[in-house]
């Protein structure tokens, strides 16, 4: 094992986590995805992974920082589609869908790990179960989208953002990366806005209504649930969208 | 670019803006409180006795310039009742 191979397989932890939560995963498939995986590359805040419109040749995973998938509209408008945290992949659909129909943007300084898709090919060939596994990460951020067309649709802004900080811990909880109902949250409001899909103005107020009523404290950095009952309860969050349970698949 | 607050006024009460937006002008300021009344409408209204929203803008120069949304209901008895009073 090389030096490369060895900070690959730690920076690929996070990943193995989140997969782990859901189906074993063996050493030979451990390895499999750590020989995939080519290139290390720092995003800085604001800059994209990926472009609308483009055709990719590999697929990234985010080992460490917040990615958002967004498209944005002809009057300036964005809107996000998905926030990823560290150990997503955030565009593994590229690898059969081709061509990006939306953009994948870093929110804070992200750690990409690169893999290019005639590897993942290569996977898919010898690896059925592995390969399912990489298929079932997708179908997980189809829940999350699922589950963010419901808040859309029928419920109030205020609901929204609640529910997006119930899911954003529970998701860094569930892979050993938040305790105590406290996680970073690094992102600018601007960018709460787009994935709740309001203004800014707006935001601005839900979220001094939040830290009002006691249920959040967060000043931009670490984001803190005092009161997890009422928040979850106030978001009607039920985290059982993130498939947190173990089973053969 | 100069910067605008926008103080929300709604049946909760006042929330003044402490953080502010840099925009172009007033005219791009007022486009943005129409978009958050959009946003914030569709949800006050939701509650029963939350009739009205307002944005108040601030500039820091002049006035504030409002814009702001209400909703009325009126029974056939109180159109009635106004048609007899004509």
């Amino acid at each position: 094992m090389t030096l490369v191979d060895l900070d690959i397989e730690g920076l690929l932890e996070p990943f193995f986590s989140k997969v782990g939560l859901r189906d074993d995963l063996s050493g030979h498939e451990r390895r499999a995805l750590v020989e995939a995986a080519d290139e290390l590359v720092w995003y800085e805040p604001g800059s994209d992974l990926v472009v609308e419109g483009e055709r990719p040749r590999r697929s990234m995973l985010v080992a460490r920082g917040y990615s958002a998938r967004y498209r944005d509209l002809a009057g300036g408008d964005r809107q996000m589609l998905a926030l990823h945290v560290t150990g997503d992949f955030v565009d593994l659909h590229s690898f059969l869908l081709k061509e990006m129909d939306h953009s994948v943007g870093a929110l804070t300084r992200c750690l990409v790990v690169e893999f290019p898709h005639e590897r993942l090919v290569s996977v898919t060939e010898r690896f059925p179960h592995l390969t399912r596994l990489l298929w079932l990460m997708t179908l997980l951020d189809s829940a999350i989208n699922r589950e963010w067309l419901v808040g859309l649709g029928r419920k109030s802004a205020a609901q929204r953002t609640a529910h997006l900080i119930c899911e954003t811990y529970t998701r860094l909880h569930a892979i050993g990366l938040a305790r105590d109902h406290q996680f970073s949250f690094p992102i600018t409001q601007s960018a709460m806005a787009d994935a709740v899909g309001i203004s800014t103005v707006h935001i601005n107020r839900v979220l001094q209504e939040l830290r009002q009523s006691h249920l959040i404290v967060w000043d931009g950095g670490d984001l803190t649930i005092r009161n997890w009952g009422e928040l979850a309860a106030t978001a009607d969050f039920d985290d059982r969208y993130l498939h947190l349970v173990k089973e053969h698949r | 670019m100069p910067r605008y607050y926008f103080d929300v006024r709604d049946m909760e009460g006042t929330f003044v803006d402490e953080m502010g937006l840099d925009l172009p002008d007033m005219d791009a300021a007022i486009r943005e409180a129409r978009k958050a009344l959009a946003d914030m409408v569709r949800d006050a209204l939701r509650e029963l006795n939350h009739d009205a929203v307002s944005i108040a803008i601030r500039d820091g120069a002049d006035g504030p310039v409002v814009v702001s949304v209400s909703l009325t209901t009126v029974t056939p008895d109180q159109l009635n009742s106004r048609q007899a009073t004509d």
